[in-house]
């Protein structure tokens, strides 16, 4: 145990390293001026003129060496400090944790969601097998072949615009977070059911659960004693595996919906070149990433002890 | 819904500097290219925002009463202004001269998205008389940088000619006495105009600032440093819930102190 959050911190100084030193390099080889940049996010769009950059560029010293640069970020990151935005002048601290609040909100949401749907789905797939297994696995194909934004629009379209149930977008009450939320969910769950599914095959027809209904036990006492937990352990695995592509999928939710998140920053942060807010925002997700995978590690290892050894 | 026609126009920001738009018939040749009408109708689906003009006719002083539509026919065809600066079809159909293909960039910024669907609707019209054009769609920022770095050959922009009531300030920036500015002309200088505007700025008498200002507009028409193509029309949709809304033009006020809440 103790080795194992001894690994996890060294990998998550390397992330936090990794994260912040691509970002910057990435950044600072995108095509344009950041002055011009910077100065059209602050005075509007049709605003900006050469004048304004020149006044960015001189405030916050842009003509500066790139080593230099990387190297004020590194000396402050060490001391925990983030800088403020290149836009608002606000603490990156700040911003990043109030669209971090949101963003957590969604994905909780988005992963119970898609626990409460894959699970059902992948058993009863598991157990029921054809016709009605090809018909979900086919459905879930058909699901995960789509980009997650086209699965918003067409929530969107149907439940807000066609029926006009819950609000297009926006944040408010919680009727807004119900299509963001579906949208993660579903594209989450229409992987997850097929692990879920396969899990679930592979435990029903091992000897061991074979030999428990031998031995007299009731499909249910089986199920839930040799069932559960020998299934549960690669699907928690899973899950976690799920999260970069949940991290993913946020970016792309969040825009579509106008949810004031962390994807939602990273964006418009991305369009502003408001360096600082793009790296605080790439280091909260890596030690989130980090943060999350060691959970889904103590959980495998709360079910299934045996695995121990292996961290 | 409410449409307030405001004092910004959908305009080509040319580099009057580049060989290929250097003549005045070539600029005119683009602009005679361009269906306006077509765009306000069929891209803009605003009809009649269609104009020839810079500023727009609330701004009277500077809108030129004569000009319609027609006017610049007079000038000749985008095929005979072209062939006679030595421009011809080649095989594909497209102008060459020594050579060279008549190959422009036009760069547009997406935060206004009708701007990159007009600029598709000009890449075609000016397809079809044989310039071809690449349309890039960047930020907005890309369009000051590139009047300073000189890389810019041709943007299409909105620009507010009403940050205050009168247009000036503007027109000095745009046009003044340096070849041109951030969002106005490029590599374009016109002794008369400058002066024009100089005087401008020192005249306080309505008939004789009328005159110049008539004047001014009447060589920002025939020089073409910069092409219009559509005035602005801004769409307000109002909930049936509030009364007394009206839009101001020169976007100063939004009135809240005449609105009220009222029972549908």
């Amino acid at each position: 145990m103790k080795a194992m959050f001894l690994k996890r911190a060294l990998q998550l100084i390397t992330v936090v390293w990794g994260v912040g030193t691509l970002t910057f390099i990435l950044m600072r080889s995108l095509p344009g001026d950041m002055a011009y940049r910077i100065a059209a996010s602050r005075y509007g769009q049709d605003n900006v003129d050469s004048n304004a950059a020149a006044l960015v560029r001189a405030e916050l010293n842009l003509d500066q060496g790139a080593l230099t640069a990387y190297w004020h970020w590194l000396t402050d990151l060490l001391q925990f400090k983030l800088g403020d935005s290149l836009v608002s002048g606000l603490p990156v601290m700040d911003t990043v944790q109030h669209m971090l609040g949101h963003s957590l909100l969604l994905a909780f949401a988005g992963l119970v969601l898609s626990v409460l749907i894959a699970v059902p789905l992948g058993l009863l797939s598991a157990w029921r097998g054809n016709p009605l297994d090809s018909v979900l696995m086919g459905f879930s194909s058909v699901i995960r072949a789509m980009p997650v934004f086209v699965l918003g629009v067409l929530f969107i379209l149907l439940f807000a615009l066609h029926w006009n149930w819950f609000p297009v977008a926006g944040f408010g009450s919680p009727a807004y977070l119900v299509l963001p939320a579906m949208t993660l969910a579903l594209s989450l769950a229409a992987v997850s059911n097929r692990v879920v599914r396969d899990s679930a095959k592979q435990t029903f027809q091992s000897a061991f659960y074979q030999f428990s209904r031998v031995k007299g036990l009731s499909a249910w006492q089986t199920f839930r004693q040799h069932g559960v937990r020998n299934i549960a352990v690669p699907v928690v695995a899973f899950f976690g595996i799920q999260l970069v592509s949940m991290i993913e999928g946020i970016v792309m939710i969040e825009s579509l919906f106008s949810w004031p998140g962390i994807g939602h920053g990273l964006a418009h942060a991305i369009f502003a070149r408001d360096i600082p807010v793009i790296q605080g925002a790439a280091l909260v997700m890596g030690i989130l990433f980090v943060l999350l995978n060691t959970l889904v590690d103590l959980i495998c290892l709360w079910i299934d002890p045996r695995g121990a050894k292996k961290l | 819904m409410f449409s307030s026609p405001i004092p910004r126009t959908i305009v080509l920001k040319l580099n009057s500097g580049h060989r290929f738009l250097e003549d005045v018939r070539a600029r005119k040749a683009l602009s005679l290219a361009i269906n306006r009408k077509g765009i306000a109708r069929g891209v803009l689906h605003i009809p009649g925002s269609e104009t020839e003009q810079l500023l727009p006719a609330s701004m009277s002083n500077w809108y030129l009463q004569n000009v319609t539509s027609e006017t610049e026919v007079v000038a000749g065809t985008p095929k005979s202004l072209l062939t006679s600066l030595g421009w011809k079809k080649n095989s594909q159909g497209m102008l060459e001269r020594d050579g060279e293909l008549f190959e422009l960039t036009l760069i547009t910024y997406a935060d206004r998205p009708e701007l990159t669907t007009v600029a598709t609707a000009i890449q075609a019209q000016w397809q079809a008389i044989g310039v071809t054009t690449k349309v890039e769609v960047t930020n907005s920022s890309a369009i000051p940088m590139g009047h300073q770095d000189g890389s810019l050959e041709v943007a299409l922009i909105a620009r507010n000619y009403g940050f205050i009531a009168d247009p000036l300030g503007v027109m000095l920036s745009d046009f003044g006495s340096n070849g041109g500015g951030d969002w106005g002309a490029m590599n374009w200088n016109n002794k008369k105009l400058s002066a024009d505007l100089m005087t401008l700025e020192e005249t306080s008498d309505p008939v004789k600032y009328n005159k110049i200002a008539q004047r001014s507009a009447q060589i920002l028409y025939d020089e073409r440093p910069m092409i219009p193509v559509s005035a602005y029309v801004q769409q307000t949709s109002v909930n049936k819930r509030i009364k007394g809304f009206r839009f101001d033009p020169f976007e100063r006020s939004f009135y809240l102190n005449e609105m009220e809440f009222v029972k549908p």
